[in-house]
């Protein structure tokens, strides 16, 4: 049964030529990447792009993965990250960053609870949009550890670089969010939720 | 507890554990120290918030139509990776054409070239063949007329001159060692080479002049000269 592989049969399966395994490597895998791609961009067409040029890499390029030097999921999100860049540098400009944001998280978020509110939602937009003006090595760690949850040693894998330098880069980052927000609270008055999550 | 060692203990903690984090040294830091506790409280909601960012997007996928297209993609890498594979072998199949074609024209190329050098050596050979023909009988009419006053038969003289003449250089290449050496033998045999000169070799050019000598008996004496090239007599056969 294919349901039963693991993510390196598949890909080995799917470079073979069976399409069941690459679709369903896909189904997998694809959300985290998409994810990924819309924590860091704040943008829903970086995003799917990005999906889509990863796994079209992995088609292409799949037979240089080694499974000893990392999983299956941190090597997508390494090429989902060099991706990411590349779009933003491409075809966004820091307009697309701005103001569309607030507009595309309140139409992405789930309410998942009825009674939460439009101030909740407006802290989970005001957050996020503190997340994606941070410089790019400290989103990529807040993305990976605070929005994914993946441990340290995980994002260090993703990202390339070593345990310490994730956690340094992960505490200056939530220094940096928290001041942001508590200058966004200042300057716009929010109360209540989104106060208190902005304080 | 004191500030620093705080810092670092919250530091290594994950933003989603220290916001529900029930470490009482932690806790206890916090409620004594005023600034550890404040950056704590802000920890703590930042976390809450990336947390509820977190739920509120945790099941985005992306569009069906990129699956769509990564699976159109996928067998048009099919389709390409076997025509990819189709057209290698082809290229190896012409790569191996191409070498011999390359070995044809370089044997033909190699074969004009050796027929060319056998073709000019024929041409010298017949030229050196004529020309050495010419050269013994021009040759040989001075020293025959020179004979002609001392020796009693010069019409024999010249025959035996012309007969014994010779090139070495003009004998055949071609005939086998055997054939040369014996050749080599029967023409030098019998000659006496004379002193401060080099030893006989029939190779140089030379030829031979049959003339008389001086002899106390009534028949003349007979002697073959092989007279080199510069005119010095290299050496010397009694006849009779």
């Amino acid at each position: 049964m294919l349901t039963d592989c693991t993510d390196e049969q598949l890909l080995r399966q799917a470079l073979a030529g069976e399409e069941e395994a690459f679709t369903l490597l896909y189904r997998r895998r694809q959300g985290a990447v998409y994810r990924f791609a819309l924590h860091m961009s704040g943008s829903t067409q970086i995003a799917e792009e990005v999906t889509q040029d990863v796994f079209l890499f992995l088609l292409q390029r799949g037979d240089g993965f080694d499974s000893e030097r990392g999983s299956l999921p941190a090597f997508l999100v390494g090429v989902a990250k060099n991706y990411v860049r590349r779009a933003l540098q491409r075809n966004y400009p820091e307009s697309v960053l701005s103001t569309p944001i607030e507009q595309e998280a309140s139409a992405l978020m789930i309410q998942s609870d009825p009674g939460e509110g439009i101030a909740r939602r407006q802290a989970s937009t005001a957050v996020w949009k503190a997340v994606l003006s941070l410089p790019e090595h400290y989103r990529e760690v807040v993305v990976l550890c605070d929005l994914h949850s993946m441990t340290y040693a995980q994002a260090a894998e993703s990202l390339g670089c070593a345990l310490g330098t994730i956690r340094s880069r992960l505490h200056r980052a939530h220094d940096m969010l928290s001041k942001k927000l508590q200058h966004a609270a200042d300057a716009h008055g929010i109360s209540g939720v989104a106060a208190r999550c902005m304080s | 507890m004191k500030c620093r060692e705080f810092k670092r203990n919250a530091v290594s903690t994950r933003a989603w554990e220290l916001a529900a984090t029930r470490d009482d040294r932690l806790l206890h830091h916090a409620n004594e120290c005023a600034a550890c506790g404040t950056w704590l409280e802000r920890q703590q909601n930042l976390s809450a918030t990336l947390q509820t960012l977190q739920s509120q997007t945790a099941t985005l996928e992306a569009a069906p139509h990129v699956e769509q297209a990564l699976r159109v993609a996928f067998r048009r890498n099919q389709v390409n990776g076997v025509a990819a594979e189709e057209q290698r072998i082809a290229v190896r199949a012409l790569r191996v054409s191409r070498w011999f074609e390359w070995g044809a024209s370089i044997a033909i190329a190699a074969a004009i070239v050796i027929g060319v050098f056998l073709g000019v050596r024929l041409v010298q050979r017949s030229h050196y063949k004529s020309e050495g023909a010419q050269s013994v009988t021009a040759a040989a009419k001075p020293e025959s007329v020179q004979q002609s006053a001392k020796v009693s038969e010069p019409r024999q003289a010249q025959q035996s001159v012309t007969a014994a003449s010779h090139k070495r250089r003009l004998l055949p290449r071609k005939t086998s060692q055997v054939d040369a050496d014996e050749n080599l033998m029967e023409a030098n045999a019998g000659y006496v080479p004379l002193m401060l000169c080099d030893a006989l070799s029939c190779s140089t050019d030379s030829q031979v002049v049959r003339m008389e000598v001086p002899s106390d008996g009534p028949q003349p004496q007979l002697a073959d000269v092989v007279v080199g090239y510069d005119g010095v007599v290299r050496a010397v056969r009694m006849v009779n």
